[in-house]
């Protein structure tokens, strides 16, 4: 067995990743040392017999029962209503960034108080999340595409919940916990945007 | 049942059990391979398998097609392994069953005269496992160190030394 | 023997070949013991140890087209890291006085920290963070990568979106708040040097919340989650004050007797009871997720 310090660039021309210059003074080492050489192609064959495994195994059992007790839970969300959330806020993401950076929203703005009527909480919230989205979508080339990506998915996870939340609010309009439950999902996506526009602009 | 997968997908997509069945039909193989390469251990990786699949369930809305869909969810998968692993959230002590032949047996599709494929497949699993996930991710799953860093949490250099360690382990146990 | 021989002497001469492809840094600063350091490298990796030297000292290794190193300041606060690179990852180490103020920064590179006992800002996009010992007090905030917060500090706030959040060890006053990613909060209570967590505020949207440990004497933990699974383990002599109350939901009780009784103003469950005067306040809050409670 070589010597485990070769493993670096025994493995690397293996694998044909070492730099080219290099690659001259390997083999020139490999022509005269059969214990490299051996090297070299023990590690060639182990990596095809690595790729050849088998790429699916079944499980001894069905799992599908176990999984879909799991996810079972009642749709409450209207589905076209949620896409079509969902792509607009995707793109009033850019928008978003500018308008936070020109009239900074201050975090008060957003706290639930106890005195305040509901109906304005929720028209404040609306208005914030608005903003912040317009100025988002103006700023979009500033974020990379990866970021972009990431905020799109988990906006629209955070969109279903507050979907979920002003569905179970509309039907009992009075209820403090869901009262509670929606303005904590509300806060979930000004942080959200907030976090996303404080990025864009770095 | 339309067999088309985008189909299929859109239709999960909205809240339809049944084509997400069809779905886990489809990959089900394929993730449990993975997730029992990764931990070497079948009771843990039917345990990942169906975290994976309900991990998969409830992010299924924020899937847009960007990249094919089993790569979204062998990912996931990867994801759900890995720090399954850091987080520490295993309910109970895990024996390591690594000589428990029988998950890795006559993998169903797999060749009956590979015998040589079965003690790879021995060998692996009795990789210490920060060396096991690498050689899993790379040289089986044709994941690049780059992705694997990000996966794993660790550095390129890390990975690339935990790569080369487990092929000299590997080595030198079918060398015996 | 020889052939062995050979073998090395290739191996070395490779070895210095590769350095001229990266570049190295080495450099020293003298800082205060209770001074600032701001880091900043987009892509790799950053590891901050802290030690009992009254200087900065970073190691860096930049790849080939990763972006240029650079470094301001003075005794007091220093500044550095690597600017541009186009997603080209910069490995940096940087040793800093145990007690300094540490701000880092990073796109996707992962953040570590270990044996700094001042205040910490953490921030990546994609990057995980991980703190080991005893900082004053951790501000960590990542998008996409996971966290973990591991010895004991005062006060640590963690906020990711998708990222998994895992807290473990004596702290006092714990936030955490995700959007989608796991909470896992592992409190250590007296016997391990801790008092129990004082007060504890965890919150997510869709991900699992986990809450396992010792509470503090007076202490308030309060769990809230929109469609997570809340998971309480405390010990079962432990004294506190239990709120717990799902919208749709179950609630399953282990710790004790007291049984969940539909909810009073609608759907779902509500549990709540005192297992002695004087203790802890627990709270739990879940619209759709299940709540469960269990002896540790």
């Amino acid at each position: 067995m070589t010597d485990p310090h070769m493993d670096a660039p025994l493995n690397e021309y293996a694998d044909g990743t070492l730099a080219a210059r290099d690659r001259a003074s390997v083999e020139a080492h490999l022509a005269e040392c059969a214990g490299c050489r051996t090297a070299v192609a023990e590690l060639r064959a182990l990596v095809a017999g690595a790729a050849a495994l088998p790429k699916t195994i079944e499980p001894s059992r069905d799992l599908w029962a176990t999984i879909e007790t799991r996810i079972r839970q009642p749709a409450t969300w209207n589905v076209q209503r949620f896409w079509r959330g969902a792509l607009a806020a995707a793109a009033m993401l850019v928008l978003a960034v500018g308008i936070y950076r020109l009239f900074r929203v201050p975090r008060s703005d957003l706290r639930v108080g106890e005195g305040q009527g509901w109906a304005v909480v929720q028209a404040d919230f609306d208005r914030a999340s608005d903003e912040l989205s317009r100025i988002l979508a103006v700023e979009r080339e500033r974020l990379r595409p990866e970021t972009v990506a990431l905020l799109e998915r988990n906006l629209a996870v955070i969109d279903t919940a507050i979907a979920q939340s002003r569905a179970a609010l509309a039907r009992d309009p009075a209820s403090a916990e869901l009262r509670r439950f929606f303005a904590a999902a509300a806060r979930q996506k000004v942080e959200l945007l907030r976090w996303a526009a404080r990025v864009a602009a770095s | 049942m339309h067999s088309d997968p985008t189909d299929l997908i859109h239709r999960a997509q909205q809240g339809d059990r049944a084509a997400f069945e069809a779905l886990y039909r489809a990959h089900a193989g394929r993730v449990y391979a993975l997730c029992l390469r990764l931990t070497a251990d079948a009771a843990q990786a039917e345990e990942r398998t169906q975290d994976a699949f309900v991990r998969a369930w409830e992010r299924l809305a924020t899937y847009r097609g960007e990249s094919a869909f089993s790569s979204w969810l062998y990912r996931l998968t990867v994801n759900e392994v890995l720090l399954g692993r850091r987080a520490e959230r295993r309910r109970e002590q895990r024996v390591v069953t690594t000589d428990d032949p029988a998950a890795l047996e006559r993998p169903r599709g797999a060749d009956p005269a590979s015998g040589s494929a079965l003690d790879l497949e021995r060998a692996v699993a009795a990789l210490p496992p920060g060396a096991r996930e690498v050689f899993v991710l790379h040289d089986v799953e044709g994941y690049r160190h780059q992705e694997i860093a990000a996966l794993a949490g660790i550095a390129v250099g890390t990975s690339k030394a935990q790569l080369f360690r487990a092929r000299r382990l590997l080595r030198e146990a079918l060398n015996r | 023997m020889r052939v062995m021989k050979g073998c090395l002497v290739l191996w070395l001469a490779l070895l210095a070949r590769q350095s001229t492809a990266q570049a190295w840094i080495d450099e020293r600063w003298p800082l205060d013991a209770g001074g600032s350091v701001r880091i900043v490298n987009p892509f790799g990796r950053i590891r901050v140890l802290g030690w009992d030297a009254d200087s900065v000292v970073v190691s860096a290794r930049l790849g080939a087209r990763a972006g240029r190193f650079f470094a301001a300041g003075d005794g007091h606060v220093r500044k550095l890291g690597v600017d541009g690179g186009n997603g080209e990852p910069a490995e940096l180490e940087v040793h800093v006085p145990r007690g300094a103020t540490v701000w880092v920064k990073s796109a996707t590179a992962s953040i570590e920290v270990e044996g700094v006992d001042g205040t910490l800002d953490l921030s990546s996009q994609e990057g995980g963070i991980r703190v080991v010992g005893t900082p004053q007090d951790v501000t960590a905030e990542t998008m996409d990568g996971a966290v973990e917060v591991a010895g004991g500090t005062a006060r640590a706030r963690v906020k990711t979106v998708s990222g998994d959040i895992l807290l473990r060890g004596a702290s006092q006053d714990l936030g955490a708040s995700t959007l989608s990613g796991r909470i896992v909060v592992r409190a250590a209570g007296w016997q391990r040097g801790g008092t129990g967590v004082q007060r504890g505020k965890f919150e997510s949207v869709t991900g699992d919340v986990r809450f396992e440990g010792e509470l503090g004497r007076g202490g308030v933990v309060e769990v809230e989650s929109q469609s997570g699974t809340i998971d309480v383990r405390v010990p079962a002599s432990a004294v506190a004050d239990f709120d717990m109350l799902t919208i749709g939901g179950t609630i399953t009780n282990h710790l004790g007797d007291a049984h969940p009784k539909p909810r009073a103003a609608g759907t779902g469950q509500e549990l709540r009871f005192s297992t002695g005067a004087g203790g802890a306040q627990v709270t739990a809050r879940s619209f759709k997720g299940s709540i469960l409670l269990e002896p540790k």
